[in-house]
């Protein structure tokens, strides 16, 4: 008895020394060694570099709030471009009809997004994989062709453009350490939420949706409340935009605008919460670069995507957990000789 | 407790099951035997909800569940254990059954399963309510096994582990489909040990099977469903003998480890 539970501890400490715990320690390390760097930036940085960083951390939230429902849900959206778009609206309309402040416009349109995403999300949350795609992409459609058409309340496609925030926020420094502390929070907001018994269900659900089923899981309740977090997650986003652009316009809710976070998941890393940070980076800076120096940039990230998810389904955070093993097997191996 | 009346079931335009009627007492042991293709998969997968009984009635001490989607079923006290590798293979074993035991947890969860028994008829087991470490009592491997994603469990493995999710829903009945389907010899001899122990509990069960010679021991009752009907039912030592049993399963348990492809 004594020798089986003495076995059985040393197993279990095996267990433990090959799985995360070692790499979660190093990836808080990073986190906290990034977010530092990321401080700092706000000091040395040029404004033109700030305002480019600013956008980064904007899409940065968008590609994770878009993964809750893409990697953990296993569901892929074509609307949370709408949301985004009516999260930087909230901002944009409160400012020109009612001369509401930032914030309050804001909430509103946070708010105004999650009512969107509960009429969306019940009626597509109906259906599964294709069809559920597809009717998320006719709403986003259907939203679309409202802030085109309805001119008196948002300019139509002219879009709405002033000075709608206040001074502090459009100076680069002021604009990028809100839009820091915004993104870190509600990043983290968004990492509680995955490792919560919610999110470990949203999984389970993502894996094998009968067995969950059989286990008294209501699935379509689940479903639904994940698709209205990530819509809020994809709204505050939007929000964020309209601080860093002091715009909104129809464009930012065209369908294909869905892709775009879609995209940097892929490339980050659908199946890692980190992954889509490090592909909203890595998208951003790869597309500036591109847009600069060649004409058919879509050509280069469309292949990079191909490459990708033929090559590499796991994406940048695999390609990164490939060269940790490979450094720590390295290490283990010199370590042995010395 | 548990009752199908004339129970049908289609897979688009396939009747896989043509009336099938059959009945598992409290604190019963029932298999139901069936070679491949014979609607045993289907029939547990009607009674929980993931196929739609149409037409027919299945009830559980009384309450109608035909007409209930799958977490309505068990949450009425159905406690399902799918055939082959089916778990969810991203989360570790010990999130898996926090994921079940959680699942019960739940404020209007549970009210809703306390006014599913509020008939009286007393829940599964000795009024002992399955919990995280009653389970890993009886399955002390699932303690090492904590932290190892399931998908990276061997086949027995994932029983246990599939065993214990359903048990920590205290389930008033268990629906157990093959569980003998891809397991060593060595395996299948302590499943049939878990399934004496829990029929000690009181626990019903009711066992899709084609391995006679595992399922015979445990069992109080036996039916032979086969082409979506039951062709017979009898007593456990009256089954044993039967000839026409062994004549249709013949085949099957021959290919024990071909798994149900219905």
């Amino acid at each position: 008895m004594h020798t089986d539970s003495l076995a059985s501890s040393a197993e279990h400490d095996q267990v433990h020394l090959a799985r995360p715990p070692a790499r979660t320690t190093a990836g808080t390390v990073a986190c906290v060694v990034v977010m530092g760097l990321l401080a700092l930036a706000g000091v040395v940085w040029s404004p033109a570099a700030l305002a480019n960083l600013q956008e980064a951390l904007g899409l940065v939230l968008f590609a994770v709030a878009t993964n809750l429902l893409l990697g953990y849900g296993g569901l892929v959206s074509f609307a949370q471009a709408a949301f985004y778009g009516i999260g930087a609206y909230g901002v944009a309309i409160g400012w020109l009809h009612w001369k509401l402040p930032f914030w309050l416009g804001g909430l509103a349109g946070i708010a105004a997004a999650a009512v969107a995403a509960v009429i969306v999300g019940v009626i597509s949350l109906r259906t599964r994989r294709l069809y559920f795609a597809l009717l998320t992409l006719a709403f986003t459609q259907l939203f679309f062709v409202i802030a085109d058409n309805q001119t008196a309340i948002t300019n139509g496609a002219t879009g709405i453009f002033g000075a709608m925030v206040p001074a502090w926020l459009a100076e680069p420094q002021g604009g990028y350490y809100f839009t820091l502390v915004v993104v870190v929070v509600v990043t983290l907001a968004c990492y509680a939420f995955v490792r919560s018994p919610f999110g470990l269900t949203l999984k389970a659900i993502r894996d094998n949706r009968e067995r969950a089923e059989a286990l008294g899981v209501n699935v379509y309740r689940h479903q639904l409340a994940a698709f209205v977090i990530s819509s809020i997650g994809c709204a505050i986003a939007g929000f964020l935009f309209a601080i860093y652009s002091q715009s909104a316009s129809p464009d930012l809710l065209s369908w294909t605008n869905s892709g775009e976070p879609i995209f940097m998941a892929v490339l980050g890393g659908m199946h890692t919460f980190l992954g889509p940070v490090a592909g909203a980076i890595v998208y951003f800076y790869a597309q500036s670069y591109l847009t600069q120096h060649i004409t058919d940039w879509q050509l280069v990230l469309g292949l990079l995507l191909l490459v990708i998810v033929l090559f590499k389904p796991s994406g940048l955070a695999g390609i990164g957990a490939d060269a940790g093993r490979a450094v720590r097997r390295l290490r283990a191996r010199t370590g042995g000789r010395a | 407790m548990l009752t199908l009346d004339n129970v049908h079931a289609y897979y688009g335009d396939a009747h896989i099951l043509q009336g099938v009627s059959l009945a598992v007492g409290a604190g019963e042991v029932v298999a139901l035997f069936g070679r491949n293709g014979a609607g045993k998969t289907t029939t547990m997968r009607t009674i929980m909800g993931l196929n739609r009984a149409a037409p027919g009635h299945i009830t559980l001490d009384g309450t109608e569940l035909s007409r209930l989607p799958a977490h309505r079923v068990a949450r009425a006290g159905v406690g399902y254990v799918p055939s082959g590798r089916r778990v969810f293979a991203a989360l570790t074993t010990g999130q898996c059954l926090s994921l079940a035991a959680g699942r019960q947890r739940g404020g209007w969860a549970r009210a809703w399963r306390q006014g599913g028994s509020a008939d009286g008829s007393p829940p599964a087991g000795p009024g002992n309510p399955w919990t995280i470490d009653r389970v890993h009592s009886i399955f002390p491997k699932l303690v090492e096994l904590a932290d190892r994603r399931a998908g990276l469990l061997s086949g027995g493995e994932q029983q246990m582990l599939k065993l214990g999710q359903a048990l920590l829903r205290n389930p008033r009945i268990l629906l157990l489909d093959e569980p003998s389907e891809g397991l060593a010899p060595a395996v299948v001899a302590e499943m049939s040990q878990w399934i004496t122990t829990l029929r000690q509990e009181g626990m019903s069960v009711l066992i899709a099977e084609q391995n006679v010679r595992f399922t015979m021991a445990v069992i109080d009752r036996g039916y032979l469903l086969a082409k979506g009907r039951i062709r017979f039912e009898a007593a456990a030592r009256d089954l044993a003998g039967s000839p026409e049993l062994h004549e249709h399963l013949a085949m099957g348990t021959a290919r024990t480890d071909l798994g149900d492809r219905q």
